[in-house]
């Protein structure tokens, strides 16, 4: 449990709260997708739309239940699963793609990347109004958070005016000595503003929803861990504006 | 425990932090130059530039480290440089070109190219990038950027080099040594 399931449910809590969200899988591995529902990995999705410049936007957004709340699939681009193509090889198609978006009307476009700050999550990156970065709470994850505000830092030079949103701490274990220790070094290590006050806790009902292809808070028993998400989404809005104007963020 | 500490320096991670949450200058400040503006497309298809390789292998090797750092020290790089300089106008046009060590010194920087430095020191030392790299960073510029042994080159033109180009340059380049 880690960026996607953070991805999936934060994008729920906005939708939740009015804001007309959508919800891209670029991750080659397809996540998302896989998370929420099985038809959704025959559809075509973001990486075809990134091959193919004849796909519209509009073929590719799922609509769901909750009418503020849309899709779009990673798709069926497997050249890209080993997240191939050179930095800034998609960089023109991705712009197109959130100026898309923005036109069709959507105050929020949540893209969960692969893992990295290179290839095509570069170029999200690159595209992108702010970032937020999901890392598990354990020793080996978070020594390597430097690395990443390293390579955040080059990647402002080619988009300087991606805002970061900051760290937040995912599969907090309060019964692990070291899971909890991870989390408490890496507040004390970073300023305040650069991780997030909520953490998201390791907790079934994960696993349930995801089995289910839901959100957490679409189950009967899921009203404590959408509260978690609600918290998050109320941080991430006292850092950027969101409603009545499109922003995209990246997780 | 001490899961993080002993792995990294804090100071520095912390300032890097710090950084990361003020606003970028380079947004805030109102751009006077061809920089990032809307016409920055990223990074053009440098599949050529993998055939420079054995030129820039060659060239660095013809302009040992030490040899350009004898040279950078010496009392008339200042002239050589100039006459470099005004080789690249005449060549290719240039509307600005700068030299950095590998460390980001600046040794010569035509133009106040300042905002390109960074970018260019991280493409050069890249290790998945061999010889010439060129970064679209305007409707009408092109930021070429020329590893050269221990240093690294960038020159600001209105179309990508080729690299027959590059190796040219690299060739009038060793002259500086």
């Amino acid at each position: 449990m880690g960026k996607t399931t953070v991805s999936i449910n934060l994008a729920h809590s906005f939708a939740r709260a009015g804001v007309k969200t959508l919800l891209v899988d670029a991750d080659p591995q397809g996540s998302v997708g896989l998370s929420l529902t099985r038809q959704s990995r025959l559809l075509a999705g973001f990486y075809d739309y990134l091959a193919d410049p004849k796909i519209p936007l509009e073929r590719l957004i799922v609509p769901t239940r909750l009418k503020t709340f849309s899709l779009v699939p990673s798709g069926q681009g497997s050249d890209y699963e080993a997240g191939s193509g050179g930095m800034g090889a998609h960089l023109t198609r991705i712009k197109a793609f959130l100026a898309g978006v923005s036109a069709q009307g959507f105050d929020l476009c949540l893209i969960d990347t692969a893992a990295g700050l290179f290839g095509i999550s570069g170029d999200v990156i690159s595209s992108s109004d702010a970032i937020m970065i999901p890392q598990q709470s354990e020793p080996l994850g978070i020594r390597s958070v430097p690395k990443l505000l390293e390579g955040l830092q080059r990647l402002r030079v080619m988009n300087p005016r991606l805002s970061v949103l900051g760290v937040c701490l995912t599969m907090v274990q309060e019964d692990l000595t070291e899971s909890t220790g991870a989390a408490v070094a890496l507040r004390q290590l970073l300023p305040p503003a650069m991780v997030f006050q909520t953490q998201i806790p390791r907790d079934g009902l994960f696993v349930r929803a995801s089995a289910r292809g839901l959100p957490v808070g679409v189950l009967d028993d899921g009203a404590p861990v959408q509260r978690i998400f609600d918290s998050l989404r109320g941080e991430i809005e006292t850092k950027i504006q969101i409603s009545g104007g499109s922003r995209s963020t990246q997780s | 425990m001490d899961p993080i500490y002993t792995w990294l320096d804090p100071v520095a991670v912390r300032q890097l932090a710090d950084s990361l949450l003020q606003p970028n200058r380079a947004n805030a400040q109102p751009s006077t130059h061809g920089g990032f503006d809307d016409g920055f497309i990223g990074f053009e298809a440098d599949s050529d530039s993998l055939e420079i390789a054995p030129a820039v292998a060659v060239v660095s090797g013809l302009i040992p480290a030490t040899t350009v750092e004898q040279a950078i020290s010496a009392e008339s790089f200042a002239v050589k440089v100039e006459r470099f300089s005004r080789w690249m106008r005449q060549q290719f046009a240039t509307t600005g070109l700068f030299i950095l060590d590998r460390e980001g010194a600046v040794i010569f920087d035509e133009g106040g190219q300042e905002y390109l430095h960074f970018l260019a020191r991280s493409m050069a030392i890249s290790p998945c990038r061999l010889g010439n790299v060129h970064v679209k960073i305007s409707a009408a510029a092109v930021l070429e950027i020329i590893p050269i042994g221990a240093h690294v080159l960038g020159a600001v033109v209105s179309d990508a080099l080729t690299p027959a180009s590059a190796a040219e340059i690299l060739k009038e380049f060793s002259v500086l040594a």
